[in-house]
């Protein structure tokens, strides 16, 4: 059964297109607008992403989701490399005093914000200072000041491993923190220097666009991301075998349990359980999460895989005791599409920059 | 000989001495046709090693001791050589003698001045005075013996300047050399009065003393206080060290004051006609740091409602009004095709520091303006070229979370002509939100205005 529900078609994918825009808050204004910023080599047709919830703010290092947006919208000086060193990201060098205490950074030139400003060796010691606390907890900073042409930061102890702890950290417009006050970071009050640009966000829907001025030219290489809440499990496996989405992340161990039957899907590993700092779900169960938040809410988002009644039907029964199990979400690993291209950024850190469907 | 900018970083930072006679001398050289013997010596002189030449130079003094551009030319090769000497005191007590007999031929000659307050100046490390330690170096100097002038570095500098008030090469050596005696503020205010009054002045100097400013004290004394040489320095600060115009941009703002001063004393005395008045003004107002500091922006408003009240009475209202009000708006974000106004949210959000363009396009065209917290707006202008816009096909949506939007009730808004292209304004009252919505409707989607997003919407208030 699963194999035929894998058939993926094109009319699938157009009713899908119809419902999202007709259901979506404000979808059709968005999708014109993320045009009007989408350059022509980001040719390759939009990405899409089932997820159980979205988070409310991306202040929460901790959210595993918070931490995938954060991934294709803010990078950091430094990228964890596939040999489990670190690689320059938005640094261009990183050189520390003998005693592993004092890491001077100098900032990769050119680094625009998605908001146009420039980063300067303010704006990244306004970030930082951002997330002081997180870094702190992992490597004891004691002081972050400006030098020129970057930062100069200084611990309490030395840390051969502070590169790699930089990677954790992203660097956000300091410029549009201070002005959306306490709503920085929720919907699409934020900017910095990823590959995608966040153009609306609401519970159900986080539309995402090429960000222009890019670091790397050619990335992203999709023409949009989207991040979509599905009311069920069984609703969001439902649109991956359809074409409506071409991943999910924070499978369910059911749909895992599916996805490794069915050909046209494949299972990855996932690397959030090496985020740091270390994940927190908000919840276990996928149902668990639309039981207290109102599963019908959600529920228009997957309209053509069902009605609203029977997605409330499927609710209920993935919340039955003994489905709970195999409702649990599961940070290791994430399912795709098989005709999805997953690079190692996708696979490394679910930065999703040279990820597309052909 | 024109002083080329690459000669200035190395004036300061590897022994001025070398390059700054350079500059002195063979400009003096390059007319001296005379003897055959002094000819065929100073034929070699522009391609040789400063330094090469001593020799000759000095066995051709030592036959002409009257000949000015000679003494010259011999205190130049014998510092020269004491650049790569092994003992070069003898070498620079040489070029002092050879200087002094310059002054003694010519008393008037500022160059000399200036040349001898910088080999004096090398000489300054000394445990003695250079009249002590030349008195009882032994050395071949041809003019030795002669009076060495008890004069510090700093009096010859000054004497110079006396002879040459407005000399611009000779005030530019001047403020080379007191940089290089250490006082960093007096020699910023003679780069400045040479930059405000020497139209030869070219970019790479200007560009060379804005390198050199390290903080704002240096950059009070640097910065030129008269339009356009301000607005070069801010523009060139904005472009290049933006952190640096944030920090100092009290000094900056005091500069743009003084020169919009400076030209309405000249308006006003009817040395400027109103027309370039108008235009400098214009010009001022273009500037990014200007359009987003309020001092400064305030100041030219103030400047611009007395310049426009005949030609314009409007405008000049409209900047007597603004010059009252803040600039409110600095983050903004552009959504085309906004067709559901009441729940499309607006972003994703652009920074007015950037350099973006914008266009309000109209059949659902909109530009929202996140206003900072307990902002309470009072202006709204567009300001733009390829103008189409005629204001009834504007509304008004005000919000607070970034999904609802509430339709406000319009004021009466005014088009006009304005300094950049066409300009609509309307007073604002009771947004309730902090996000704004100006939105063009109509039925087709032709462009209405274009300008950077920075200019194109515009928001004022307390």
């Amino acid at each position: 059964m699963a194999n035929n529900r894998g058939v993926v078609t094109e009319r699938a994918r157009a009713i899908f297109h119809s419902l999202c825009s007709r259901f979506s808050v404000a979808g059709s204004a968005a999708v014109l607008t993320a045009l009007l910023f989408v350059s022509s080599s980001h040719a390759e047709g939009p990405l899409r992403v089932a997820v159980p919830y979205l988070p409310k703010s991306l202040s929460e290092l901790s959210d595993p989701l918070a931490r995938v947006i954060l991934q294709n919208t803010a990078y950091g000086l430094t990228k964890l490399s596939p040999t489990g060193g670190y690689s320059l990201e938005l640094a261009s060098s990183i050189s520390s005093s003998g005693d592993q205490r004092r890491w001077t950074v100098t900032l990769r030139e050119g680094v625009q914000f998605s908001s146009g400003r420039p980063l300067t060796p303010a704006a990244a010691v306004s970030s930082l200072k951002k997330w002081e606390a997180l870094v702190s907890k992992v490597a004891g900073i004691q002081d972050i000041e400006p030098s020129k042409g970057g930062v100069l930061i200084t611990l309490k102890d030395g840390d051969p491993n502070f590169p790699a702890t930089l990677a954790s950290v992203p660097l956000l417009d300091p410029e549009l923190l201070d002005t959306f006050g306490a709503a920085a970071l929720t919907g699409n009050l934020t900017s910095g220097a990823g590959p995608f640009t966040i153009t609306s966000g609401n519970e159900e829907v986080l539309r995402l666009i090429p960000t222009p001025n890019f670091i790397h030219p050619s990335l992203p290489v999709a023409s949009s991301l989207e991040f979509r809440v599905f009311p069920s499990a069984n609703a969001a496996l439902s649109a991956l075998r359809l074409g409506g989405v071409d991943l999910i992340l924070l499978p369910t161990s059911n749909q895992l349990k599916l996805a490794l039957e069915d050909r046209t899907l494949v299972v990855h590993s996932s690397p959030m359980e090496s985020f740091l700092p270390r994940p927190r779900l908000r919840e276990e169960t996928w149902g668990k999460i639309h039981q207290e938040s109102g599963a019908a809410k959600g529920a228009s988002n997957s309209g053509e895989f069902g009605s609203v009644a029977s997605a409330r039907g499927s609710l209920a029964q993935e919340h039955s005791p003994q489905n709970e199990a195999a409702d649990t979400l599961q940070l290791g690993k994430f399912v795709a599409r098989r005709t999805l291209k997953v690079d190692d950024e996708a696979l490394l850190r679910l930065d999703l920059r040279g990820s597309y469907l052909p | 000989m024109p002083l080329t900018p690459h000669t200035l970083p190395s004036i300061a930072t590897l022994g001025g001495l070398f390059l700054v006679g350079g500059y002195l001398f063979v400009s003096t050289l390059s007319d001296l046709q005379g003897e055959l013997r002094e000819e065929a010596i100073l034929a070699k002189v522009e391609q040789a090693p400063v330094g090469s030449l001593l020799s000759d130079v000095r066995a051709a003094s030592k036959k002409d001791r009257t000949d000015v551009r000679l003494a010259t030319e011999y205190s130049r090769q014998a510092v020269g050589a004491a650049l790569g000497a092994k003992d070069p005191l003898p070498l620079l007590c040489e070029s002092i003698s050879a200087l002094n007999r310059v002054r003694a031929l010519q008393p008037t000659d500022v160059n000399s001045y200036l040349a001898l307050a910088d080999v004096k100046q090398l000489l300054s490390g000394q445990a003695s005075t250079p009249e002590t330690i030349c008195s009882s170096v032994a050395s071949s100097a041809v003019f030795s013996g002669g009076h060495i002038t008890s004069r510090s570095p700093r009096e010859l500098v000054k004497r110079a300047i006396e002879l040459a008030p407005s000399g611009s090469s000779e005030l530019y050596l001047a403020a080379l050399i007191t940089l290089r005696l250490g006082d960093r503020g007096e020699a910023f205010t003679l780069f400045r009065r040479n930059e405000e009054h020497n139209p030869l002045f070219t970019i790479e100097q200007r560009q060379f003393v804005m390198e050199l400013v390290q903080n704002e004290a240096e950059l009070k004394e640097a910065i030129p206080r008269r339009y356009p040489e301000n607005l070069w320095w801010i523009s060139s600060f904005w472009k290049n060290r933006r952190d640096d115009i944030t920090s100092w941009e009290n000094t900056f703002t005091e500069s743009l004051q003084a020169s919009i001063r400076e030209l309405n004393t000249r308006w006003s005395s009817g040395a400027l006609n109103t027309k370039s008045y108008i235009s400098y003004l214009s010009a001022i107002g273009n500037e990014v740091f200007v359009q987003l500091h309020d001092p400064a922006r305030q100041a030219l408003d103030r400047a611009l409602a007395i310049a426009l009240r005949e030609s314009s009475p409007k405008l000049s209202q409209l900047y007597q009004f603004r010059s009252n009000l803040k600039r409110l708006s600095m983050v903004k974000g552009i959504t085309n095709d906004d067709r559901q106004p009441s729940r499309t949210s607006v972003g994703p959000w652009l920074s007015e520091l950037g350099s973006r363009s914008g266009t309000l396009s109209g059949a659902g065209g909109t530009v929202g303006v996140y206003l900072p917290e307990k902002s309470t707006p009072r202006l709204l202008m567009i300001e733009g070229s390829n103008w189409q816009l005629t204001g009834s096909e504007l509304e008004l949506f005000a919000g607070e979370d970034n999904q609802t939007f509430q339709k406000l009730r319009l004021g009466e808004g005014v088009v006009l002509t304005g300094l950049a292209g066409g300009l609509y304004y309307q007073e604002l009252s009771d947004i309730p939100g902090r996000i704004l919505k100006i939105r063009a409707g109509g039925d087709t989607a032709k462009v209405l205005a274009t300008n950077s997003l920075r200019q194109l919407v515009q928001v004022y208030g307390e």
